[in-house]
């Protein structure tokens, strides 16, 4: 138990120098070791390389060795056999037998050294099996040498000189011959050349029936000698024994040219059968060659898979060095390495084991105490993070936009509530992990977003675009006509926040602000023009009282049969239409003059039918609708008439030259603020009841263009229209706090109606309640007869020359005496010289210097009864209303007439 | 703590024990590639040594036959005759296929000898069926019992091969048999045709210098004049010879009454066509042997040859040598018709039998042959039932049968069948001679 426990102690204890050591020591036997392998491995190949080469090219060698040898000696065998007959035995036996013997000793030797090698050697099983055929190819050597040394011996038996059994057959035939010439027998001697000329011819061709015939002639010639009478028996014997000689001799050549036929028969054979062995010893020779070198390769292949093993094993080793190393040190020092880092990336309980007692392991032990540490510190932070982070996201939840980020992969990856409800009402789902591409598609698909100038594709492209540059704030109008405020913006880690508005309520507000601007716009600018239109009239009422007023002095002292009273007539009617003229813009401008009473609408229209109808066409049939219990209004019953003449006028000027009908039609109603919306004056009533009357025809009605400038003064539709009546009409409902609601479409007739308020029971007139509301001028009952009194002095103040002359001159023609001044200062001026004298002033509202309410003022100041008649080109509501309470005596409107003079100052003076 | 409680340790233990067994298998797997099957050393009882066939391994038999030349067809015959007894083994032996070789003898003492030189270089030979020529089965003989092997002929006559007079023949050599019946016989039965049947008293003879040729020509001669014949003329043919005329003149100016000339195409068919053209030649008999008895000859000698006489052996027309006419012709698509196929199926069954008798299954398979057990096995038949007889091998390797026929060409147009069965006479030479001798 404790042996383990001590050599593992020491290990583990080791110091890290010393475990390097042994780990380097243990690699560089690796490296000695695999150096070995290597050598033994080369060494072994080139071994065995060596050896199968050599040896295989050395039995190829030794076989082409052979086959030359064996191809020289047939050559000479061959010479030999052609020669012999020409050069002789013994001569072609030196110089061919001898050497083609040699040839085949020396192959035969070559033989036996081969199959020594073969057997000797690692040579392939292919090449050993050749054995059987080198074992017949020695023996058929063998045999070679042996049959021609048998057919040497043959040949020599045959052909040797003196011995040779040719030679022995001339000296035999020589010894016939000479026999038969001594005997002097031509006949046989004949018979016996003959014979011999085949024996001759055999030894040529060596074809047996040649000596046959031989045979056949020499046993003619045998008969012969038998036969004959004259030769003795001495000689006969002699012949017949030379003659049997002869024959046998030839028989014993028959015989050995047959054996020597058989020879060569033998040695074609058996070169026929060795040529092969020869060549295929070559071939197979070669092969080994070849196999020699794909053993080389095989060992080779060997070699490398024993060094491939070899280098797997040293792997190994190398590996076994390094787990150990590893787990020794590395892997400690990476263990602490990987603590250090978890600790570096949070996990504060990441600790280093303690697996050694080296320095590493003492570090390690060191680092757990530090990370135990900063662990305990951590904590608390960790806790304070996490609240911050709840903090973070409830806040992101419950602010009122709506909140998207989009991870740097453009992958949905935080959004607040807000935000899907908002999508959720247009069908679109969103969850985390969603797409950028897939949001904006969904988006547009469900007509989130959507534009009239892009198709589908090209506003997904333009979103995606938009994400992309993301530093962004744009406003979408959605398919819901809600507005969205859509703000972007790219972190620097990639992420995209979006924060989303629903900006409807602003927009909304903004909307109506820019309406009412407009709006703002458009009163100012027919204030303007009314404000323009009163100072014109204004004006003009100067000029009109002046030229009026001069007429009437003119008629005055023209007798009546003169000729110029006619045109003076003329001139003075269109004095008046000038002043209907004027009329009509200061009732536009509101500054008409105002006289407020209680009015029955019905009862103005039914007294004024006859001057209404003669304005109508005779083309179109009017038709009233009066109401019965119509309440009466408080208003200024000219004005009134006015509205209803311009109204029906309006109408028979749209109905035109066509026959057409008009409705002419009174009511009362109550109406709410959305009914007087619809007022076409910009100050809207408040709601109550209202009286109303109505016109309404068959024309050719209005477009939204027409009907929106309806009211604009001097706007008309007809060529030679002057384009007030209907701003009279809207300047005096204005003034008397009412509506105007027009209703109109292009062939469909129009209809106007306008709303009074009905006073309340018991309420006052509305000129006691009104800011505006005129002075109070009062009327005197108007006598026909009373007399101008005549020594009454009236001050004339009027900056117009031409109206003040007039006046003067007027008054003058009426009994009065006069003083005049051009402006309130000069006025005051001659005020205060005639202040007892003066009774009256006659005074103009708008001067240079001192203008008429300042004049007033002072006049009153110096003599507070003093009589002030106001004579002004506006509006008796306009012009006495800032003189509300102090004692204004009264107004004379211009132009006016001398006659209205006269009356409005017998009035003053009656008060 | 024990290396038990140590993970750490006895991982490090077993690691070094796998690093320690891939280096023994590195060097296991290099001296695996680096060593060589070695043969295991056999035991032979036998005296001339032993023939080891091994598991699945066959048993090589070279066919020794003529197979190229004029007699390509005969020796082809033969050849199928050694394949159907064979095949009547069931192509094994012992349970070892038996491979048949061949080699061509090419009639002739040169190729007998080339042939019998490559086969004896070839130690996996286990015996030889042939030759078909005795001039072949000389120098065969003589190589091949040299080389330990044993050599059985159905057509191989010479007497010189085994015995002549009872006593060993030049050529005889111990390892050679043969089931065609010794030409000693065979002459004596053409004398005995020629003097005592056909009554012709003046003999030429001719042979070719082989030793079948020659051996039976002396037979004859010395036969023919024991019966009181005389010979007249003995005379030659060189292989090859195409003029004829020579020969005949001088058998023609001899007085012969017949011709004996025991030779082979086409030398034989040259004079006999040389014969017919002579008008003197028509008393004349011509008598030849088994050497021309072969349709091949009758065919190409046509009308030339009518009136010529054969010595051929005497079949005996039993149920099993018709049954194997039937079987041959149904195997080989031709009937057989050369003289010896009887005799060459004869002496390959002898063959195979010898061999199973001298086989002996070593205890890893091996099949051991026994090269003395093989020709001991030959020498002890007795009474071997054949196609061509009741077969005894005599101590000359003698195994055939000596019976003869003499037929004669009538109707050269009748066909070969018809000519072997126009027998004229026969003779059984068992009937007339001795038994043979114990032993050369």
């Amino acid at each position: 138990m404790s042996t383990p426990r001590f050599k593992l102690f020491s290990w583990r204890n080791a110091p890290i120098r010393l475990k390097f050591s042994l780990a380097i020591a243990a690699l560089l036997s690796i490296v000695v070791f695999l150096a070995a392998t290597g050598y033994f491995s080369l060494s072994f190949v080139r071994a065995r390389v060596e050896s199968d080469i050599l040896t295989t090219m050395e039995i190829r060698r030794l076989a082409m060795e052979m086959e030359s040898g064996l191809f020289r000696a047939r050559q000479l065998e061959r010479d030999f056999f052609l020669r012999w007959p020409r050069t002789g035995f013994a001569q072609a036996y030196e110089r061919y037998a001898r050497k083609s013997l040699e040839h085949i000793t020396s192959v035969i030797a070559v033989n036996r050294k081969l199959q020594a090698r073969i057997n000797q050697s690692d040579v392939s099983l292919v090449l050993r099996r050749q054995i059987n055929n080198l074992n017949f190819y020695l023996s058929a050597a063998d045999r070679y040498a042996q049959t021609f040394d048998e057919a040497l011996q043959l040949i020599a038996a045959l052909a040797e000189e003196d011995m040779g059994l040719q030679s022995k057959l001339t000296t035999v035939s020589q010894q016939l011959v000479q026999a038969l010439s001594q005997e002097n027998d031509p006949q046989g001697l004949l018979l016996f050349r003959h014979a011999q000329v085949m024996e001759k011819e055999y030894l040529i061709t060596r074809q047996r029936p040649v000596m046959q015939s031989a045979f056949n002639v020499l046993a003619q010639f045998r008969q012969a000698i038998n036969d004959s009478r004259v030769m003795d028996e001495g000689r006969r014997w002699l012949v017949l024994t030379l003659l049997q000689d002869y024959q046998a001799t030839a028989e014993a050549v028959l015989v050995l040219d047959r054996e020597l036929h058989s020879k060569f028969n033998e040695f074609d054979l058996q070169m026929e059968a060795l040529t092969p062995i020869s060549a295929s010893l070559v071939v197979q020779a070669n092969q080994d060659v070849a196999q020699a070198q794909e053993e080389i390769e095989r060992i080779g292949r060997l070699a490398s898979l024993f060094l491939v093993g070899s280098v797997g094993l040293a792997l190994l080793l190398a590996a076994a060095v390094i787990v150990v190393v590893n787990r020794s040190i590395t892997g400690n020092v990476a263990k602490l390495t990987q603590a250090a880092d978890a600790l570096r990336s949070g996990d504060l309980s990441a600790r280093a084991p303690v697996a050694s007692g080296d320095e590493i392991g003492r570090l390690a032990e060191t680092f757990n105490a530090m990370a135990a540490r900063i662990g305990e510190l951590m904590e608390n932070l960790k806790d304070r993070a996490a609240a911050a982070h709840v903090r973070l996201f409830k806040a992101i939840d419950s602010i009122d936009e709506g909140f998207m980020l989009f991870d740097s992969q453009d992958r949905l990856a935080l959004f607040n509530q807000n935000v899907r409800t908002l999508l959720l009402e247009f069908g679109v789902d969103i969850a985390q992990g969603v797409s950028i591409h897939d949001f904006i598609t969904d988006a547009v698909r469900q007509n989130l977003f959507h534009s009239s100038q892009q198709s589908e594709q090209e506003l997904i492209e333009t979103l995606l675009q938009a994400h992309a540059q993301a530093q962004a704030s744009n406003e979408w109008l959605l398919g819901n006509k809600r507005w969205l405020k859509i703000n972007s913006t790219k972190t620097r880690g990639g992420e995209t926040v979006y924060i989303v508005e629903d900006i409807s309520q602003r927009k909304q507000l903004e909307e109506q602000r820019l309406e009412s601007e407009r709006r703002l716009l458009h009163s100012q600018k027919l204030e303007s023009l009314g404000v323009m239109a009163g100072g014109i009239a204004h004006d003009f009422n100067n000029l009109l009282a002046a030229m009026q007023g001069n007429l009437e002095l003119a008629l005055e002292k023209l007798p009546d049969a003169s000729s110029a009273r006619s045109r003076i007539d003329q001139a003075h009617i269109a004095a008046r239409r000038a002043m209907e003229l004027t009329r009509q813009m200061l009732a536009y401008s509101g500054r008409g003059q105002f006289h407020i009473q209680d009015v029955d609408m019905n009862e103005l229209v039914q007294q004024n039918i006859s001057m209404f109808k003669s304005v109508i066409a005779k083309t179109v049939s009017l038709e009233m609708n009066l109401s019965a219990n119509l309440p009466g209004i408080s208003a200024d019953i000219g004005q009134i008439q006015q509205v209803v003449m311009n109204l029906i006028t309006n109408a028979s000027e749209a109905i035109g030259d066509r026959p057409g009908i008009m409705f002419l039609s009174t009511g009362v109603m109550d109406c709410e603020d959305h009914y007087l919306s619809q007022s076409r004056i910009e100050v809207k009533p408040k709601p109550g009841r209202f009286a109303w009357l109505e016109v309404a025809d068959t024309g050719m009605g209005m477009d939204g263009e027409t009907m929106a400038r309806i009211f604009d003064p001097f706007f008309s539709t007809k060529f030679t229209g002057r384009g007030l009546g209907m701003s009279a009409v809207l300047g005096i409902v204005r003034g008397h706090s009412g509506a105007i609601l027009v209703d109109s479409e292009p062939g469909q007739g129009t209809t106007i109606r306008v709303l009074f308020p009905v006073p309340a029971p018991g309420a006052a007139h509305p000129e006691s309640l009104s800011e505006n509301a005129p002075a109070v001028v009062p009327v005197a009952e108007q006598s026909t007869t009373a007399e101008p009194l005549r020594q009454r002095l009236v001050l004339v103040v009027d900056d117009e020359q031409i109206v003040r002359e007039l006046c003067e001159e007027a008054l003058q023609h009426l009994g009065y005496r006069v003083l005049s001044a051009a402006d309130g200062l000069e006025a005051l001026e001659v005020f205060q010289e005639n202040i007892q004298a003066i009774d009256c002033v006659l005074l103009d509202l708008m001067m240079p210097r001192m203008n008429g309410v300042a004049a007033f003022a002072e006049l009153r100041r110096l003599k507070p009864g003093i009589r002030v008649i106001l004579c002004s080109g506006y509006s008796e509501q306009e012009a006495t209303q800032r003189f509300q309470g102090q004692g204004l005596a009264g107004f004379l409107q211009k132009p006016f007439r001398i006659e209205d003079l006269r009356g409005e100052l017998e009035r003053v003076f009656r008060m | 703590m024990s290396s038990r409680d140590h993970p750490g340790f006895s991982t490090r233990i077993r690691f070094l024990g796998c690093v320690l067994g891939t280096m023994a298998c590195m060097l296991g797997l290099l001296s695996a590639g680096c060593s060589r099957d070695e043969p295991r050393p056999r035991v032979c009882p036998d005296p001339l040594g032993c023939i080891w066939i091994g598991p699945e391994q066959p048993i090589r038999i070279v066919s020794l036959q003529t197979i190229s030349g004029d007699l390509q067809t005969v020796g082809l015959e033969y050849a199928r005759s050694l394949e159907l007894a064979v095949a009547d083994r069931g192509n094994t032996l012992l349970g070892h296929p038996i491979k048949i070789l061949y080699e061509d003898d090419k009639c002739s003492r040169e190729g007998g000898l080339t042939a019998t030189h490559k086969i004896i270089a070839d130690e996996t030979i286990a015996a030889i069926h042939g030759p078909t020529c005795s001039s072949a089965a000389v120098p065969a003989a003589d190589l091949m019992s040299e080389a330990g092997l044993v050599m059985i002929s159905g057509s191989a006559t010479a007497p010189s091969l085994t015995s002549v007079s009872e006593r060993r023949g030049e050529h005889w050599r111990p390892g050679f048999f043969r089931t065609a019946p010794n030409d000693k016989s065979q002459g004596l039965a053409a004398a005995s045709f020629a003097y005592m049947d056909l009554d012709l008293r003046r003999a030429a003879t001719i042979h070719d210098g082989s030793p079948y040729s020659l051996g039976l020509v002396q037979s004859f001669e010395s036969s023919f004049q024991d019966f009181g014949g005389r010979v007249v003329f003995s005379g030659a043919v060189d292989p090859g010879d195409q003029n004829m005329a020579p020969l005949l003149t001088a058998i023609e100016r001899s007085g012969a009454d017949l011709i004996f000339f025991p030779i082979f195409p086409p030398e034989g068919e040259r004079i006999v066509r040389e014969a017919a053209t002579r008008e003197s030649f028509s008393d004349i008999a011509l008598i030849s042997a088994d050497g021309l008895f072969a349709e091949i000859f009758v065919d190409a000698v046509d009308t030339a040859g009518q009136g010529m006489y054969f010595i051929a052996p005497l079949l005996p027309m039993t149920e099993t040598y018709q049954t194997f006419g039937k079987r041959f012709e149904a195997v080989h698509g031709l009937a057989p018709n050369n003289t010896f196929h009887a005799h060459a199926y004869d002496a390959g069954a002898l063959l195979l039998t010898a061999l199973e008798k001298a086989s002996a299954v070593e205890e890893d398979g091996v099949l051991r042959i026994g090269r003395q057990a093989v020709r001991d096995a030959l020498h002890a038949v007795r009474d071997f039932p054949a196609l061509t007889g009741n077969l005894s091998c005599d101590a000359f390797g003698d195994c055939g049968v000596p019976r003869f026929k003499l037929v004669r060409l009538d109707d050269p147009r009748s066909g070969f069948e018809a000519l072997a069965e126009n027998v004229v006479a026969a003779y059984d030479a068992q009937k007339k001679a001795d038994t043979p001798a114990d032993g050369p």
